[in-house]
């Protein structure tokens, strides 16, 4: 050989040693014949292990048939060109590769075997699979997500914002992102991008965009700095959502609301003067019906007298049912103020101020003695435990003794309060009707009422988020529960 | 002067008029009653004028039953009067009504109502009403001292 061929030997020899990729030679057989420093690396093999073993060692056994298709193209004399495969590591790994194979010929052009550059690409191809991901992710969002350049150039547009702007890529990428704000607006898309110049993030920024057929949009629009891999904000990703339905219900909304106040004001009015103005005439009824009484009560018989008292408790009715129906429409209109309240305490309470007003009856109250702490409205639950005691006082008048007792249990994980008595009780086929308004189960000789109570305590415990029902056997006492709802 | 005692009425309806008397007299409260039926009536008689300009002005009554809903001027509007002039201000008005709603109740004591009564329909429930209110405000209670 002469010291030109060596030292060019020696050259190529020093490339081989220094490359990244891995540099292998093999027989037409497929056995190795050199394996440089880089294969080492990218295999885990010494050259002292590989040298003289066959090359399929390195192939998973997934592609067994690789090997001999490409043993083959080489006896014919083929390149094979960045052939994209898997390869084993000694450590069993298995890494992608970028496989370029030459046939190596001899002096006289046979081929005798070839050379093979092997490139681990297990990143790039990690980093393309990320990449196909996202972008899958980018396109198959409903939301509309566009990249522009700091000048308001779109530089990429998803299908969302095809389908939400009615443009495609190939009509807006390259124009400018005002195609679809309305003149009126220009000038906040400057003033976005100034705050993305800036590097800030604008959220939520409810405008309005206008579509390829010009209608306009009401959106939500989130935009992002888009940075280079040394942090310099290259552009902005803006991701838009249409929020006109949501728009159209919020303004819905607000017209029910206005409405609704309106009905309230309205039924205020009429409410008031219903108390004023109906309950007026009553005391005249009742009034002179007595004033007839004292007055000419000696010119009158005894059938004479008993109309006229027929006549004041008529009227005495009127005024009670008068008063229970406002009470229930301000419950419907009053708000609900929550706050810790002490319920056994209002019990304990309530009953003690009834059986104030009826010294004679004997009263046996249990259940009262620890606070049992609730979160409602202190009104309105006074009136809900007003009108449930003062049932338990009212339907246990015909016995000697009034059981009413107090208690709290557990239904599906909330407390349930109960109030039981040992009173008339009522057929619990009656049972829904007993929450109706001027339902009443009992006749008025029995036991007087207006048949609102219930109604209101219902809707009092609707309007916490609670629920009440009642059991209760005829003669066998009736328990009303109730929970109350949490804090919405 | 209030030596007379008087009671003035502010009422626009004839029967709780009439009622409101019968209790009063059932009761045994003698004291003279004026009966005025609006609220405009009611100021012209306690400021002496109009219609009523030949009465002293300095003469006034020892209480004041006072209706809320009235003709003309209401009755808060009449409370309010009545609290801004210097010689009335300290007038024990009594606000008798039909109604319980919250805001009356509110706006009578923010005006400054001596008390606050309701009109029951029961008439054995006025009339005790109206007997407590005379016996409280025309025996028990000390008036105000009458001003310089």
């Amino acid at each position: 050989m002469t010291s030109d061929g060596l030292r060019e030997r020696a050259l190529l020899a020093a490339i081989v040693s220094s490359s990244d990729d891995a540099i292998i030679s093999k027989t037409l057989d497929g056995i190795i014949t050199s394996w440089n420093p880089a294969a080492q690396r990218m295999f885990g093999y010494t050259a002292a292990e590989m040298i003289g073993r066959p090359l399929a060692v390195l192939v998973p056994s997934d592609r067994a048939d690789e090997e001999p298709t490409i043993l083959g193209k080489l006896r014919r004399g083929e390149r094979i060109d960045h052939f994209e495969t898997r390869r084993q590591r000694k450590d069993g790994t298995v890494i992608d590769v970028s496989v370029s194979i030459s046939p190596i010929s001899d002096a006289e052009g046979k081929i005798v075997g070839a050379s093979k550059i092997a490139r681990d690409i297990t990143q790039h191809k990690a980093a393309e699979e990320t990449r196909s991901r996202l972008s899958a992710i980018v396109d198959s969002s409903d939301d509309a997500i566009i990249g522009k350049t700091l000048e308001g150039v779109i530089t990429t547009w998803n299908r969302g914002a095809e389908r939400l702007f009615g443009y495609t890529p190939a009509e807006v990428v390259g124009k400018s992102i005002l195609v679809i704000v309305p003149p009126d607006r220009a000038d906040e898309e400057a003033g976005i991008l100034r705050r993305i110049r800036r590097g800030e993030r604008v959220e939520h920024f409810e405008t309005v965009r206008r579509t390829k057929d010009g209608r306009d949009l009401d959106i939500s629009v989130t935009s992002s700095p888009v940075r280079d891999a040394s942090g310099t904000v290259i552009g902005a990703s803006k991701i838009a959502r249409d929020i006109t339905e949501q728009k159209r219900a919020q303004r819905a909304l607000a017209q029910a609301k206005e409405e609704a106040d309106l009905a309230n004001r309205e039924l205020e009015a009429f409410s008031y003067s219903v108390a004023h103005d109906l309950r007026a005439p009553l005391r005249s009824i009742d009034g002179f019906s007595q004033a007839l009484l004292e007055d000419y009560g000696d010119k009158l018989d005894a059938e004479g007298q008993s109309h006229l008292r027929r006549v004041r408790e008529a009227a005495q009715r009127m005024g009670q049912l008068i008063d229970d129906l406002l009470n229930l429409s301000r419950v419907t209109r009053s708000e609900v103020h929550r706050e810790s309240v002490d319920l056994a305490a209002l019990v304990r309470a309530t009953a003690a101020h009834l059986a104030s007003e009826a010294p004679d009856k004997r009263v046996e109250l249990t259940g009262v003695e620890d606070p049992v702490i609730v979160d409602a409205d202190p009104r309105l639950l006074a009136l809900v435990v007003e009108n449930l005691v003062g049932n338990a006082f009212k339907f246990t008048g015909k016995r000697t003794v009034a059981h009413i007792d107090f208690s709290v249990g557990t239904a599906n994980g909330q407390p349930v309060y109960s109030i039981r008595d040992n009173g008339a009780g009522f057929d619990m086929s009656y049972a829904a009707k007993l929450f109706g308004v001027f339902q009443r189960l009992h006749s008025p000789a029995d036991f007087e009422g207006t048949g609102v109570g219930l109604a209101t305590v219902q809707r009092i415990i609707h309007r916490h988020g609670g629920r009440i029902w009642a059991e209760g056997k005829v003669d066998g006492g009736a328990t009303f529960s109730f929970t109350i709802g949490r804090q919405a | 002067m209030s030596d007379e005692r008087g009671i003035l009425l502010v009422e626009d309806n004839a029967d709780d008029e009439a009622l409101t008397i019968r209790a009063l007299k059932r009761s045994n409260i003698q004291n003279p009653v004026a009966v005025v039926r609006d609220g405009a009536e009611a100021l012209d008689y306690l400021f002496a004028r109009g219609a009523y300009s030949g009465r002293s002005a300095a003469k006034l009554p020892s209480i004041v039953l006072l209706d809320l809903n009235l003709p003309k001027i209401d009755g808060l509007e009449v409370l309010r009067q009545i609290r801004a002039e210097p010689r009335t201000r300290l007038l024990p008005v009594i606000i008798l009504t039909s109604s319980l709603e919250e805001r009356d109740r509110l706006q009578g004591y923010e005006h400054g109502c001596n008390s606050y009564v309701r009109k029951p329909v029961d008439f054995a429930q006025f009339a005790e009403a109206v007997r407590q209110l005379g016996l409280y405000w025309l025996v028990l209670n000390q008036p105000p001292p009458v001003g310089p």
